[in-house]
């Protein structure tokens, strides 16, 4: 009940917070409130994986997991990107060679986290099997939407297209080795994010057609009363003047 | 390519993928209404989150005119 009510009530809460003007006292408070509403929605999500007898823990546990080499490749992904021979903010220069190893590092850490957990040097994490499968069922969607934008741009760069087409098919190929072990994880994960993204667009879509309806009825605000005689003759003087040259009677 | 077609192009890139990955997840037809309605719950659950959000936060920021009572009853429309 805590967490929905948090979720619910707490989370626009704070956002409408963050969203006011910056001087006054509830865009202030915002920062620490957020802070203890989401430390209140982590301390109550017990219910979070509650069919498998999994809790909030064990799936913060899963996330960490994740973190390191999506966090690897992140980096890896700016400094092969932005470090190049003139510095882009703070990343530095000449660091392209440096980014690409990162990513790569990355790219085998996922593999290791999905065929051979065991191997890796930190212990395998109970949620496993579920973290990873949306991390490559997430990972084989975003590579194929990224090929279709990068052949989309239609410049021939083929090298990106590559590069984000294996992606996709590597994490697919990853998935079908994995079939045989956590086949109801995939399963699960597909129709979560299947009806994560409806959830999303549709959501999207009443809300910008909402905002349009009410934009639209909105009047406008009446803020100053309409120009007189007199001021409509003093601005057409000094039009006349400045453009046209004429002398000021 | 137009903006339709590269969207349209997208669309049927996740069609692709979803359809390689549920034929690895052994999806058949005999569990498609079972699947359907997952995914519409965890779709329902998602819209409802994702709406309330926006609806209360952007109804206490544009406290005005007709906005609030309006989107009070798109919200229990949704709800």
């Amino acid at each position: 009940m805590t967490f929905w009510l948090l979720l619910y009530g707490g989370i626009p809460g704070v956002l409408a917070m963050h969203l006011q003007r910056k001087e006054t006292k509830t865009y202030k408070i915002a920062t620490p409130m957020t802070v203890l509403v989401l430390a209140g929605m982590a301390g109550t999500a017990n219910m979070i994986g509650s069919d498998n007898n999994v809790g909030p823990v064990e799936t913060a546990e899963a996330l960490l997991h994740l973190v390191i080499p999506t966090g690897i490749y992140l980096m890896g992904a700016c400094l092969a990107i932005f470090g190049g021979p003139s510095p882009v903010g703070p990343i530095p220069k000449n660091w392209r060679r440096g980014g690409s190893i990162l990513m790569i590092i990355s790219i085998g850490w996922i593999i290791m986290l999905s065929l051979q957990p065991g191997n890796l040097p930190i212990e395998t994490a109970v949620m496993n099997n579920v973290a990873i499968s949306s991390l490559l069922i997430g990972v084989s969607l975003v590579g194929a939407i990224g090929t279709t934008v990068v052949l989309s741009i239609g410049e021939k760069r083929w090298s990106a297209a590559i590069a984000t087409i294996s992606l996709s098919l590597g994490s697919i190929a990853l998935l079908s080795i994995l079939a045989s072990e956590i086949s109801e994880e995939i399963s699960d994960s597909l129709q979560s994010i299947i009806g994560t993204i409806f959830g999303i667009i549709i959501a999207l879509w009443v809300a910008f057609h909402t905002t349009i309806l009410i934009e639209k009825r909105s009047d406008l605000p009446k803020t100053t009363t309409p120009i007189t005689d007199e001021e409509e003759k003093l601005v057409k003087r000094h039009l006349d003047t400045n453009i046209r040259g004429d002398k000021l009677e | 390519m137009s903006k339709n077609s590269s969207f349209l192009s997208i669309l049927v890139s996740i069609f692709i993928v979803i359809l390689a990955i549920g034929w690895i997840a052994n999806w058949n037809f005999e569990d498609i209404q079972e699947i359907m309605i997952d995914i519409l719950a965890k779709s329902l659950m998602t819209m409802t989150a994702i709406w309330l959000i926006l609806a209360t936060s952007s109804t206490s920021i544009l406290h005005r005119g007709s906005a609030p009572r309006l989107q009070t009853i798109t919200l229990l429309f949704h709800l």
